[in-house]
């Protein structure tokens, strides 16, 4: 196609040497002047915005004839597969391309969506054939794979004609041009070849073919559906052979595959480069429902995992580059842990992961509520020592590897609909919620109820402060109250400290030594395992 | 599926993460054209950034270094950020010591504030105490950090957030004393800072026993905040192990202060009365401080003699 010469003033001639770095990526929205009153102002449309990633590379290493070819090949992949389809070109450069597909206002069956996803899709074929070619010449295999990543979204902007008239050139400007372009930074980031919005997959009819999914946060802390486009889906009666769809998905895979392996080493800068930590949160393979708590570098949110079970709940704490604390190294090593313990009384951790400057967990939700809530109302004494069975099953499953739970409380404990309990909010997930941050200012102190004498005192902790905590939980379960009370947090840590295990009430009387055996003062007076204090209980037939 | 470390890490490095509306930043380190523009000043490079606020290195109209801290998009909207920060230059413009950072200007920049302030080179104390320090160069530290309290203390204020990451250095090694976003008046009351009891003036780690309960504000909190960071320094570690808030707030009301070796024993009178739990056994301000500190080596408070035997050490 004819190339308009007020663009061609804006790019470099081809056979000039490449451009500077700075020329790439930056935000140009077009001329705002040249809006034009008469048309629409907001316009309802699908917008694509695609980039071939490491294109500076490959330019610095061609000589200046296979440069001129190579840059012309790149506009015309990128500008015909938008033509083809009826798109519009907003704005061009040498290695990206933003681009506008609409129908008239009083179009029947709207398909600018179709189309918008079918050009994405048809510019990363393209891609791979020129990634495929370039890669043949000698001097390019050592560098990095030109891939091709692109954000499509359907949504409202500012579409007008170009002032000078230029035939198939807009000015867009507005929320859905900035989603489309990242998206494409989503795609690059979660090493897909193309992103969606779920919408925009939706209006399309079927077309595109359905790969990941996920959830981008916005920094209104809004959240869109996201999908990973891996293929096109044929008409109804189409007269395509079915290896051209092959094709193409085959393309969308290899360009997906170059991706993941060219980010894997290369492009580190100086940390002077980096840019303000994003203000939006990527999370793959979730489709955010909403935030359901927040605090410290941790949000929490409803999620579902797009695989018809029952939503889970994510936790997701923001790590930052110059976050040097040994909080972060603690993180990791839990980590790894955490997926270790696989046990009925422990929640259950479904995923965790490092997702782009986040760490995040997902775990089980209950909707049943925690032990706290349950505490409002009397406990049974059956009742009581089951929940005190079951704890301890859960603790021995932490402890052995090697997890100290060190904030045991009922409200820590979760209830299952078929009466089972398990305990959360420990390690990493505990971590998540509640790491000190050393930022300061702002944190809330609990009430220490459940805290054992040894973390009052500033001694090591170990599992056994654990069994302590459950020594006063066992105390409130069985008669509904906590044993210690004072008017001052000091006072309340002195009695932990001081004062006698209190006496049960009469009828919980044969339980009094097994309490006494968890609230021991002295930890070797303790249960010295959360086995222990099993097989202790199963002796006493209980 | 096993975290790979190796991604983590990468990840970590990841600078692609533009903000919305803006594109991916790719141009090379040297390029400052996606700093905010700030008239006056040319912004070289972000060196800091914290909860509400970024700083900036940057240059003035006759090119000397000043930190530039600009206030987070949207806090200043927040009648309570906003008076923090006003805070933040109000109070060090008013108070002339040595030790205390050197505040120049306020700003508006698009609509949100700005603080041109003296640029400390040498990054904050908590890079050095990372490993243990001399016992004479803990002194100095604790005597200049003791210096800019008293002049703020005497000009009627309480830091209320005194911490190893707000004593920053000169390129020359001199502490500076800074941020002054959670100072209050003597007279006042620590709950008003938050409008809660239970809630935390300053950091876990630091924050004296009455910091989190309803109570007028007293300089003694300061004092012992400076009392942990004087351990810490002695020792290479805080003096309270606790891993979370809960266990922080505990150990500080309830745990004895540790021991500290025989080599710095010295210094234990010093400590005890800095972290003393309840504020009237505690030394009542800097003043005080800075006058135990220089007690002749006869008085009840011996510093340890220099060159005392201490294994680490710069």
């Amino acid at each position: 196609m004819p190339f308009e010469e007020a663009e061609l003033r804006n790019e470099f001639a081809p056979t000039q040497a490449p451009p500077a770095m700075s020329d790439f990526g930056v935000s140009a929205l077009g001329p705002r002047e040249s809006r034009n009153s008469e048309w629409p102002t907001a316009t309802v449309a699908t917008f694509l915005y695609a980039r071939l990633h490491n294109f500076a590379a490959a330019c610095q290493a061609m000589s200046a004839t296979e440069l001129t070819a190579f840059v012309n090949e790149v506009r015309h992949i990128l500008s015909d597969a938008v033509v083809k389809l009826g798109g519009e070109i907003a704005q061009r450069r040498p290695d990206s391309i933003l681009a506008v597909f609409s129908n008239p206002p009083d179009a029947k069956k709207p398909d600018h969506a179709q189309r918008g996803l079918h050009a994405a899709i048809l510019a990363v074929h393209e891609a791979v054939e020129l990634a495929n070619r370039v890669s043949t010449l000698p001097h390019m295999a050592v560098l990095p794979p030109l891939t091709l990543a692109v954000g499509v979204h359907l949504g409202t902007a500012e579409v007008t004609p170009r002032a000078n008239g230029a035939k198939g050139m807009v000015t867009a400007v507005g929320e859905a041009v900035e989603l489309a372009r990242l998206l494409e930074v989503t795609a690059t980031d979660l090493h897909w070849s193309i992103a969606t919005s779920a919408a925009t997959s939706l209006a399309a009819a079927g077309r595109a073919e359905k790969g990941r999914i996920g959830s981008l946060g916005l920094p209104d802390e809004s959240f869109i559906d996201i999908v990973e486009v891996t293929g096109l889906v044929p008409r109804k009666g189409s007269q395509t052979p079915p290896k051209v769809y092959e094709l193409l998905r085959n393309s969308i895979a290899a360009n997906q595959q170059w991706r993941k392996r060219s980010t894997g080493g290369a492009s580190v800068t100086s940390p002077a480069a980096v840019v303000h930590p994003g203000s939006h949160l990527l999370v793959e393979g979730y489709r955010v429902l909403r935030k359901i708590g927040e605090g410290g570098m941790a949000s929490i949110f409803l999620a579902d995992a797009g695989d018809g079970g029952p939503p889970q709940v994510l936790k997701v704490v923001r790590m930052d580059a110059n976050d040097k604390s040994d909080g972060l190294q603690r993180f990791i090593q839990e980590f790894a842990l955490l997926e270790q313990v696989s046990h009925p009384n422990v929640a259950r951790i479904f995923r965790q992961d490092f997702s782009l400057g986040h760490a995040y967990i997902a775990m089980e939700f209950f909707p049943s509520g925690d032990l706290a809530t349950r505490l409002r109302r009397p406990l049974d004494a059956r009742t009581a020592v089951n929940y005190l069975k079951q704890t301890a099953a859960g603790l021995g499953a932490i402890h052995a590897v090697g997890i100290v739970h060190r904030d045991l409380k009922p409200d820590n404990l979760m209830l299952r609909q078929d009466g089972s309990l398990a305990l959360a909010d420990f390690g990493v997930a505990k971590q998540v919620s509640m790491l000190i941050t050393d930022t300061g200012d702002g944190d809330i102190v609990g009430t220490p109820y459940y805290l054992s004498p040894e973390q009052a005192m500033g001694h090591t902790v170990d599992a056994r402060c654990d069994i302590y905590s459950l020594g006063v939980m066992t105390y409130e379960m069985l008669t509904g109250q906590k044993p210690y009370h004072a008017t001052t947090a000091q006072d309340l840590l002195s009695k932990h400290v001081h004062d006698p295990v209190p006496v049960l009430p009469a009828p919980h009387q044969h339980l009094q030594p097994v309490l006494a055996r968890m609230m021991a003062k002295d930890r070797d007076q303790r249960y010295q395992s959360a086995q222990a204090l099993l097989d202790d209980l199963r002796e006493r037939g209980l | 599926m096993t975290p790979s470390l190796a991604l983590h890490q990468d990840l970590l490095l990841d600078h692609r993460r533009p903000r919305r509306g803006h594109t991916v930043d790719r141009r090379p380190p040297t390029d400052n054209s996606h700093l905010p523009r700030v008239a006056g000043y040319h912004l070289l490079h972000k060196v800091g950034e914290g909860r509400l606020a970024r700083v900036y290195l940057a240059q003035d109209i006759d090119g000397a270094e000043v930190a530039l801290k600009m206030l987070r998009p949207g806090h200043s909207g927040n009648a309570g950020r906003a008076t923090a920060f006003a805070r933040e230059f109000a109070i060090p413009a008013a108070i002339h010591n040595h030790h205390v950072v050197k505040v120049f200007e306020q700003l508006a920049v698009g609509g949100e504030s700005a603080i041109a302030m003296e640029y400390l080179g040498g990054g904050h104390l908590g890079h050095r105490i990372a490993r243990q320090l001399a016992p004479d160069a803990a002194v100095t530290f604790l005597r200049q950090a003791a210096t800019a309290l008293e002049a703020l203390h005497r000009q009627g204020f309480a830091h209320g957030d005194v911490k190893p990451a707000n004593l920053m250095l000169r390129s020359n090694g001199e502490l500076v004393l800074v941020d002054f976003g959670t100072a209050r008046p003597l007279a006042g009351s620590w709950t008003e800072a938050t409008e809660a009891a239970g809630v935390v003036v300053g950091t876990p780690r630091y924050a004296a026993p009455e910091q989190s309960r309803p109570g007028p504000v007293v300089a003694a909190s300061d004092v012992y905040s400076l009392g942990v960071v004087f351990f810490e320094m002695l020792r290479g570690r805080p003096p309270f192990p606790g891993q979370s808030v809960l266990e922080l707030h505990s150990q500080h009301l309830m745990a004895p202060v540790p021991r500290l070796p025989e080599a710095l024993a010295g210094f234990q009178p010093l400590v005890d009365a800095m972290l003393a739990k309840q504020v009237d056994h505690r030394l009542p301000d800097a003043q005080a401080v800075l006058r135990q500190i220089d007690l002749p080596a006869d008085a009840p408070v011996h510093p340890a003699p220099a060159g005392a035997t201490v294994s680490a050490g710069d």
